[in-house]
């Protein structure tokens, strides 16, 4: 789940799927409701979502051929350096997903993190290794279950960004926001986009 | 920062791994429904968690996802004929039903009884919101689908984006929990103080502090258990910790 995009209005979900320890294939799933103001649906592809720098490749039988960007490592991603020297956009490299891409595949096929250094806006990502980690190890050690496997209602949330009171304390006051299955007519999806 | 011994164990996901082992319990998605259209279509060649499999979909509709290698001398099951409710080898004819069972084995005497101590390995597919998910976990009875609400939605309400990406896992999900990208990789125009270069206000909020406070509640991680958590006695409620979006 993401940040972005109006809390108690997103219906997302993204999934990391290793297909082995040096390729993944990137899952997103939303309702048409919550994307149809802010995405387009491409009518050829009923249910499949392409943005702009986010052009496939066709689909081949090969281990390792479905879909695969038309922007790779092997032509820089398209990466517009004029573009980027005018400052139209931060990087030059066309479409969100497609930056994504570019920088993670960037940090090596199996990032080394023997050698990183992570400071105060990185805390989300050592909570994760940690609680991974941790219920690797159970499981191995000590046969437990994971968390979630036997409770499939955990997975009923929503993300998004909300403006809340400066002092709330921001768990309670998204609390409603954050329930899946709950309609919430008097918000604006306008405050996304 | 990871120790070498860390790293290897939270990006190795093949069989046998320990992370692999723990993604194992859960149900995954392996495939987009639609790459499957139609019953006897064309099997797909589907690699996940390190494993070679072969998609297919039966003549009955029903999603199957099975070893690469046929059972009995190990040719692509790939090349096989997606036909009458199985995958049939083209090298000797054996068949086998999406679960797994072999179901003919033509070239044995009429009276062998061979086929049934053949078995593929298949995983239990359920196909929910376009997805074909799959287990390949140890337990005999699968657990239930997480209850996700953009994949319970119909399916003609469905929006699916699915993209290879060429790293390992890990890298791919820290990108995407890690907020204080938002402000620069994803920034167009590449100033947060241009003036309003985003309109909606929670976007722009998102994306425009480059320097985030964070808040970050302290809570007991939803650890792991021997059994399904325990409900409050009254209200059935789920321990608190267990919300998967407590940081």
């Amino acid at each position: 789940m993401i940040p972005t995009g109006v809390s108690g209005l997103q219906v997302l979900t993204r999934a990391w799927v290793p297909m082995d320890d040096e390729h993944m294939m990137f899952y997103s799933m939303g309702s048409q409701a919550s994307q149809a103001q802010s995405s387009n649906v491409n009518a050829n592809r009923r249910m499949v979502r392409q943005r702009p720098g986010e052009t496939l490749q066709p689909n081949t039988t090969d281990w390792y051929g479905r879909f695969r960007l038309e922007a790779t490592v092997r032509n820089d991603y398209l990466i517009d350096r004029d573009k980027q020297r005018r400052k139209e956009d931060y990087t030059g490299i066309p479409g969100i997903h497609t930056q994504d891409q570019a920088i993670t595949e960037s940090m090596g096929t199996i990032y080394n993190r023997t050698q990183e250094r992570l400071g105060t806006s990185d805390v989300m990502v050592i909570r994760v290794r940690r609680r991974l980690m941790e219920a690797a190890r159970a499981l191995a050690e000590r046969g437990l279950t994971p968390p979630g496997v036997d409770n499939p209602e955990v997975y009923r949330q929503r993300s998004g960004g909300a403006f809340i009171p400066k002092d709330a304390n921001w768990l309670e006051a998204t609390a409603e926001l954050r329930k899946a299955f709950v309609e919430h007519p008097e918000l604006d999806p306008a405050l996304a986009g | 920062m990871l120790s070498k011994e860390d790293n290897e164990l939270v990006t190795r996901v093949g069989p046998g791994t320990t992370m692999g082992n723990l993604m194992r319990e859960y149900w995954v998605p392996a495939m987009l429904a639609s790459e499957l259209p139609a019953a006897d279509c064309d099997p797909v060649r589907v690699m996940l968690l390190g494993e070679k499999l072969i998609g297919f979909r039966d003549s009955n509709g029903k999603p199957g996802l099975i070893q690469n290698h046929c059972p009995h001398r190990g040719a692509s099951l790939f090349f096989g004929r997606n036909e009458e409710a199985g995958l049939r080898c083209v090298y000797h004819g054996w068949k086998f039903a999406s679960d797994g069972t072999c179901v003919d084995m033509p070239n044995e005497p009429a009276e062998s009884d061979f086929k049934h101590k053949v078995r593929a390995v298949a995983y239990p597919c359920q196909e929910r919101g376009g997805i074909v998910w799959t287990y390949m976990g140890s337990r005999q009875n699968p657990p239930a689908l997480p209850d996700l609400e953009p994949n319970m939605q119909p399916d003609d309400k469905v929006v699916l984006a699915a993209m290879q990406r060429e790293c390992n896992w890990l890298q791919g999900l820290e990108g995407d929990i890690d907020t204080s990208h938002l402000g620069f990789l994803h920034l167009a125009p590449s100033s947060p103080t241009t003036p309003d270069p985003i309109r909606s206000p929670i976007t722009r909020s998102t994306i425009a502090p480059r320097a985030t406070r964070w808040s970050t509640p302290t809570t007991a991680p939803c650890t792991a258990r021997t059994g399904p958590a325990q409900r409050d006695s009254t209200t059935g409620a789920l321990p608190s910790s267990c919300s998967p979006s407590t940081p």
